[in-house]
């Protein structure tokens, strides 16, 4: 707990209810920070910012995948506000969808995902808003505004609406280009109850393609999601959803795809239970339902005076596959000193094929599989942990091993298969530094890592990221660093290294009672148009200017 | 005593740096040698047909290479761009090296080239063009030709382009022609040929055009078609139930064809058609003496160059080139 308490210090407005750290864990089986997880959490103060601690952003136009740790988008779980945005046809939520001025923080737990019932291999990505009730900001490529109302009664509300600029110069091989159709307006609300949250996004956005493609699409979307918590006698009941639709439009013909997910949870003090629907209705893939239902006990022991023991087995049973998955986790933590705990977790995971995967049909580029089988996951996380009141310091190795991988393979024609054996290793450091009060912060993350499918390096996963920001007084400094990774399957052709620097600068002033902030400053100082994900070029230098009531950072 | 171990240590260490160094600028140094592009990782590797050796990824190419044009030292690949910008790369065989790497237009999916009179022609499929270089690379002219041309070879002072007809809005196959391009004072005059659905290779065999239409991959198969190159006339066709990607023809009138989901194909006499080999991927091929060299492409497992006895329609000692490679166009250098 001291050590949510320590950022909950630098981040005034977030609250510890919020975050999956307590759905998943603090309110029954954790109960201090000797948490075994390799947990992080950051703030958002940029939008060109393309990893946080080893969460890597693969950014394309108008979409954005997460991989934590180098796995897959589909083996990541996705929570806004502890809202689960689970899309069963795509398997996770592409995250350009979530307006970039509606988050402040991004919470992860690194290691397998210890959310009930959900399969994250990769981990958990919860996404916090930030609860300042105005916000104007406008640059280069983007327009943004945010309103709400200050919380009433149990209740917050705020609406807001985003735009972006549907082209933007690019320096491509000493030749420059113009990306087009790149235009993305959102607009939505997020109203918080005492009991839960709703979100719902309404988007338009276009859908280029990658340089060279000639395609030229158009999306139109709707996403609502909610979860609710309720506390019953002696248990509490988590109900959560989430709605998607998509309108997809390219050559004069459109598709659209219509998605739900619905979970219901009971949660005792060491025995939960519940369900998972997952379905889909699309021009594509038809109508598709599959139901899962699991029950999760878990054990918290003192083994010694300084060693905790927790161990719980997942179990999940899914009609469809005709499979039943223990998922048994087991987790020691270490008080060695004081303020130094060590943790260690070793975990079995696993993911199920998506519906696109497995019911894609036959088009000009792709085809399902539905013989595709689950993917297997056996994970290790360890690490020290040492808070003091001024510092944080996180040293952590992990290991991931996932069989029966699922990838699309190009042959005739793109066809998910189990072929693949994936392999994610690595080291990280993570620092946090705040000697004085409100005046310096730094903030410091290296990661070293070594992705491998069948052996071979695994394509756009860096061994080395950094992430580092400084804040001296009103000046915040953020610098970026992914190294060179493979651009193609066993080859040694690489993307070059990206080396993103952010710069703002705020000045904070009282009217009418109210503090207000003014923030100007800097995206992408070096101007550079960085492929992330390869044919992708991002925009360039983005100058940016903001006032806010309660300040972002 | 500890002085001599630290200084031996790093009289070691950089040794080894200086090593590693050589063994990353390392170039074979071969005079008879297969030129392999692999399409998927984007590299050119090398095989030493004396020595049987593979040398993989010396080169790296430009993105989603696609065509391979070997004349005397030089090798030209077409890279169709797709993620990126298209472009030409210029490689020096006797060297190993990449020249240069010349851009074409952003989105015009160049696919093949051809060399005619001291100029290149490629053909850029979805700008229904070909492009006109000179012997550095930069365009002097360009002429439109059909819809989607890929296929391009050259004969007796005219340029021969196999137009598809391909509509990349639908995915669907209109007519499929052949461009019989001659250079005027006045600019380019145009006689054309129609031919069956989807011609994607043309070449001049044993003083015939010959044009390899694949099909449409949607129940009308490919065909081989033989034309008179003087009067243009169609002298025969072969009628194949697969959907040929490309063919080399040998001695005896004997052909092999490629396809791609299905295997190896040979064709006698014009009509009598054996399996050679079922296998998927097999891509590009071509003719090294009476012996036909077929890549087979493989996006997940290992890549092959088969030789192939079109006589005795036997497949023998497969090159392993490689894991998830992509193997496509294939050359052969020899000094």
């Amino acid at each position: 707990m001291e050590f949510l308490l320590l950022f909950v210090s630098f981040l005034p407005f977030f609250e510890i209810k919020d975050t999956i750290y307590s759905y998943a864990c603090l309110d029954h089986l954790l109960s201090n920070f000797r948490v075994p997880y390799n947990y992080s959490i950051k703030s958002l103060a940029f939008y060109s910012t393309p990893i946080y601690s080893n969460l890597l952003l693969f950014k394309g136009y108008n979409i954005y995948s997460p991989s934590l740790g180098g796995t897959l988008p589909e083996e990541n779980l996705v929570f806004f506000d502890g809202i689960p945005l689970i899309n069963p046809m795509l398997g996770y939520q592409e995250l350009s969808l979530i307006p970039a001025n509606l988050i402040g923080i991004a919470e992860v737990i690194h290691s397998s995902s210890p959310v009930s019932g959900l399969t994250g291999i990769g981990g958990a990505i919860n996404l916090i808003p930030l609860k300042n009730p105005l916000e104007v900001k406008a640059s280069n490529l983007r327009k943004e505004l945010k309103l709400g109302i200050v919380p009433f009664k149990g209740l917050s509300f705020t609406v807001f609406h985003e735009t972006f600029t549907d082209s933007f110069p690019i320096e491509y091989e000493n030749i420059t280009l113009w990306v087009k159709n790149t235009h993305d307006k959102k607009t939505g609300f997020l109203a918080k109850f005492s009991q839960g949250t709703v979100l719902v996004i309404k988007r338009k956005a276009g859908a280029p393609g990658p340089l060279g493609s000639l395609s030229m699409g158009e999306r139109d979307e709707l996403s609502a999601g909610s979860n609710f918590n309720f506390s019953l006698k002696k248990c509490n009941l988590q109900l959560s959803s989430n709605y998607t639709s998509q309108t997809y439009t390219s050559s004069g013909t459109s598709d659209i795809h219509k998605t739900l997910f619905l979970r219901g949870v009971i949660k005792g003090k060491e025995v939960e239970t519940g369900a998972n629907l997952y379905g889909a209705n699309s021009t594509k893939i038809g109508n598709h339902i599959i139901p899962e239902i699991f029950g999760i006990l878990g054990i918290k022991r003192m083994l010694t005076q300084k060693t905790e023991l927790i161990a719980t087995i997942n179990l999940i049973y899914n009609p469809t596959f005709k499979t039943l998955f223990s998922n048994p986790s087991i987790s020691l933590s270490n008080n060695l000193k004081f303020d130094l705990f060590g943790f260690l977790t070793v975990s079995l995971n696993h993911r199920n094929p998506t519906l696109n995967e497995l019911y894609w049909p036959e088009d000009n580029f792709a085809r399902g599989n539905p013989e595709l089988k689950p993917e297997r996951s056996f994970n290790i996380d360890a690490g020290l942990r040492k808070v003091s009141p001024k510092s944080y310091l996180n040293l952590f190795v992990f290991f991931k091993k996932i069989n029966n991988g699922i990838l699309w393979v190009q042959e005739d024609k793109y066809v998910p298969k189990n072929f693949a054996s994936l392999s994610h290793k690595g080291a990280g450091l993570e620092a946090v530094f705040k000697p004085r009060k409100d005046i310096i912060y730094a903030e410091f993350n290296l990661n070293l890592q070594d992705s491998r499918l069948n052996g071979t390096p695994f394509i756009y996963r860096p061994n080395l990221t950094l992430s580092s920001s400084l804040g001296m007084g009103p000046t915040k400094i953020e610098l970026s660093y992914i190294g060179k990774r493979p651009e193609r399957p066993n080859s040694t052709k690489m993307l070059p290294p990206v080396w993103m620097i952010n710069l703002s600068m705020e000045k904070s002033f009282t009217l009418g009672g109210q503090n207000f902030a003014i923030r100007a400053g800097v995206e992408n100082l070096l101007n550079k148009n960085y492929e992330i994900v390869r044919g992708y070029p991002l925009p360039g230098r983005e100058l940016f200017f903001e006032i806010s009531v309660n300040r972002r950072m | 005593m500890l002085k001599k171990t630290v200084t031996l240590i790093i009289v070691v260490v950089l040794f080894s740096l200086i090593a590693c160094r050589k063994a990353e600028e390392y170039v074979p140094e071969l005079k008879n040698y297969l030129v392999i592009v692999n399409t998927l990782s984007e590299t050119v590797s090398f095989y030493d047909l004396d020595k049987d050796t593979l040398y993989e990824d010396v080169i790296t190419t430009g993105r989603t290479p696609n065509d391979l044009l070997i004349l005397g030292t030089t090798g030209i690949i077409v890279n169709s761009g797709f993620q990126g910008i298209p472009a030409l790369d210029v490689i020096d065989l006797s060297q190993m090296k990449l020249l240069s790497r010349k851009p074409l237009p952003t989105g015009s999916n160049p696919y093949s080239i051809a060399y005619m009179n001291g100029n290149f022609y490629v053909t850029l499929a979805a700008n229904n063009m070909v492009y006109v270089l000179n012997q550095n690379f930069l365009p002097v002219d360009s002429f439109t030709v059909g819809k989607w041309p890929e296929g391009i070879t050259a004969f007796n002072g005219k340029i021969l382009v196999a137009s598809t007809g391909f509509n990349i809005q639908d995915y669907t196959y209109g007519d499929g022609y052949l461009y019989v391009v001659t250079k005027t004072k006045a600019g380019f005059s145009k006689d054309s040929v129609k031919v069956g659905k989807n011609p994607q290779v043309v070449k001049i065999r044993d003083n015939k055009i010959w044009v390899c239409c694949t099909g449409d991959y949607a129940g009308n198969t490919g065909a081989l078609y033989i034309i008179n190159p003087s009067t243009l006339a169609i002298e025969d066709s072969i009628k194949v139930n697969f959907y040929p990607s490309d063919f080399e023809v040998f001695s005896n009138g004997t052909v092999l064809c490629t396809d791609f989901m299905n295997g190896i194909f040979r064709i006698r006499n014009n009509s009598l058609i054996d399996t050679v080999m079922i296998v998927y991927g097999a891509s590009r091929i071509i003719k090294d003496g009476n012996t036909g060299l077929v890549s087979v492409f493989n996006a997940s497992d290992s890549n092959y160059i088969f030789f192939v006895d079109p006589d005795s329609n036997i497949v023998y000692d497969p090159i392993n080139a490689g894991l998830a490679k992509g193997v496509g166009p294939i050359g052969i250098f020899r000094e």
